[in-house]
């Protein structure tokens, strides 16, 4: 019961890191494609590409419909960002 | 100039296009190569004949005076020589009544139109031989009748005497520079003195010349036929050898070209397209018809003209468009040799650097 609750409050944290690093992360890209001249490394490390279900998933059942939709949107940085984060956080 | 999107020119407008294009020019070039012989001809014959009072005696047995004879030969060449011959008389001394404010010693200065004016003018009454003059003094004239160029140009002398004008040609050389291309030819007719024919032949070596001395029994048409005929045949040889080298100097012209071909390598996350936003070729804007944008992979011939051998320089700047903003390149400058009768090809492709966007060339030379 201990090591269910463990494993579940381990991976919560898990998500929160890598969404936080990942929040921070694309922030540093951005301030860094504010500061950096126009180039290659500008583009590699501020220019995002959005990943997901675009558009949303439509389930139409009649008496009621759903939709599913995620879009995670990413720079180099809040990626490089999120996977840092995740190794700070297993060796914590 | 035409910046069209490369594609293959092929199929049957392409075929019909090449064959037409392959015929035509070998018909003009073979008329070209036959139509010189006759109307391309610049020859200048200018005759300088002697009318001193000793022309009226005659040379020969049957007793004509070689005025006469001297009018009749040059009014048979006159009328031999092809009409593209342009003629002009002199004659020493200059009549005593000349026109006012002309050259009495020409009578008919060297023209193409004159030819009827030239007949009436060689006729020996009108020619009226009297007194002495200097031959020196209308040869030096003689030089400025001649137009510039390197056109040839024929001066004939026909005398009885040397008439140096009181110093001989053998101490003293004539002062005006010759033109450049002038065949010079003195004909004596029956000169006895070796004194008056070592004269003439001084005065001939001095021109790069031939003196010819005839005796009583000698044709002075005969003699000045081939002369003058020898001169047009060279003449028109010459202008074909000009045509031709003109020609081929055009032909290497035109085929001495430079072709800038810019071709989008820019991968799709820099870039959703490209557009030439300057295009200068020493220093000068090459006017493109159209802002045209490049996708990935798309390439545009800017422009393929012809060049002067030698080096140029290139200059090129592009925007690169990235969900719909654009961002300048800097300035790409490639310098270079365009070689005479081969095509220089420059490829232009984008390049990311670090810190800024710019062009990396590819040149081949066929």
């Amino acid at each position: 019961m201990l090591i269910r609750e463990e494993r579940r409050n381990r991976f919560q944290g898990i998500i929160l890191v890598l969404i936080l690093s990942g929040i921070l992360g694309n922030l540093f890209g951005v301030f860094l494609g504010a500061v950096l001249p126009q180039g290659s490394l500008h583009d590699a490390l501020s220019m995002s590409k959005a990943f997901g279900l675009d558009p949303p998933l439509s389930v139409d059942l009649w008496i009621v419909s759903v939709s599913i939709g995620f879009n995670i949107k990413l720079n180099s940085c809040g990626l490089l960002s999120m996977f840092l984060g995740l190794i700070f956080y297993k060796k914590a | 100039m035409t910046a069209a999107k490369i594609s293959n020119a092929s199929g049957p407008a392409f075929r019909t296009l090449f064959l037409c294009s392959g015929r035509f020019p070998a018909i003009l070039l073979l008329i070209a190569l036959l139509w010189p012989a006759r109307g391309f001809c610049d020859l200048y014959v200018e005759f300088l004949i002697d009318r001193s009072g000793s022309m009226w005696a005659s040379s020969s047995q049957d007793k004509v005076p070689k005025i006469v004879q001297v009018a009749e030969a040059v009014k048979r060449v006159a009328n031999k020589l092809p009409p593209d011959v342009a003629m002009g008389l002199r004659v020493y001394p200059p009549p005593a009544k000349g026109a006012a404010g002309r050259d009495p010693g020409l009578q008919i200065p060297i023209d193409k139109e004159k030819r009827e004016e030239f007949l009436e003018a060689i006729e020996a009454s009108r020619l009226n031989p009297r007194g002495r003059g200097s031959l020196r003094e209308q040869i030096e004239r003689a030089f400025q009748d001649f137009p510039a160029g390197k056109d040839t140009k024929l001066l004939i002398v026909i005398c009885d005497g040397a008439d140096p004008g009181g110093v001989s040609f053998c101490e003293k050389a004539l002062g005006a520079a010759r033109p450049q291309g002038l065949r010079f030819y003195i004909i004596s007719l029956n000169v006895e003195r070796p004194s008056d024919r070592d004269e003439l032949d001084c005065l001939s070596r001095q021109m790069d010349g031939k003196s010819i001395h005839l005796s009583s029994s000698d044709s002075l048409a005969s003699t000045l036929l081939p002369i003058a005929r020898m001169a047009h045949k060279d003449e028109a040889a010459r202008q074909r050898r000009v045509a031709e080298e003109r020609r081929r100097i055009e032909e290497l012209l035109s085929k001495t070209r430079l072709k800038v071909e810019i071709h989008n390598t820019l991968d799709p996350f820099f870039a959703d397209s490209i557009q030439i936003d300057q295009c200068l070729l020493d220093g000068k804007e090459v006017p493109l018809q159209t802002p045209l944008k490049l996708k990935q992979g798309e390439g545009l011939l800017l422009f393929d003209r012809a060049m002067a051998e030698g080096s140029h320089q290139l200059a090129l700047r592009y925007l690169k468009w990235k969900d719909g903003k654009a961002v300048p390149s800097v300035e790409g400058i490639l310098d270079v040799r365009v070689e005479e009768g081969k095509t220089t090809h420059v490829q232009c492709f984008p390049r990311g650097a670090l810190f800024h966007w710019e062009f990396t060339f590819k040149t081949q030379t066929k």
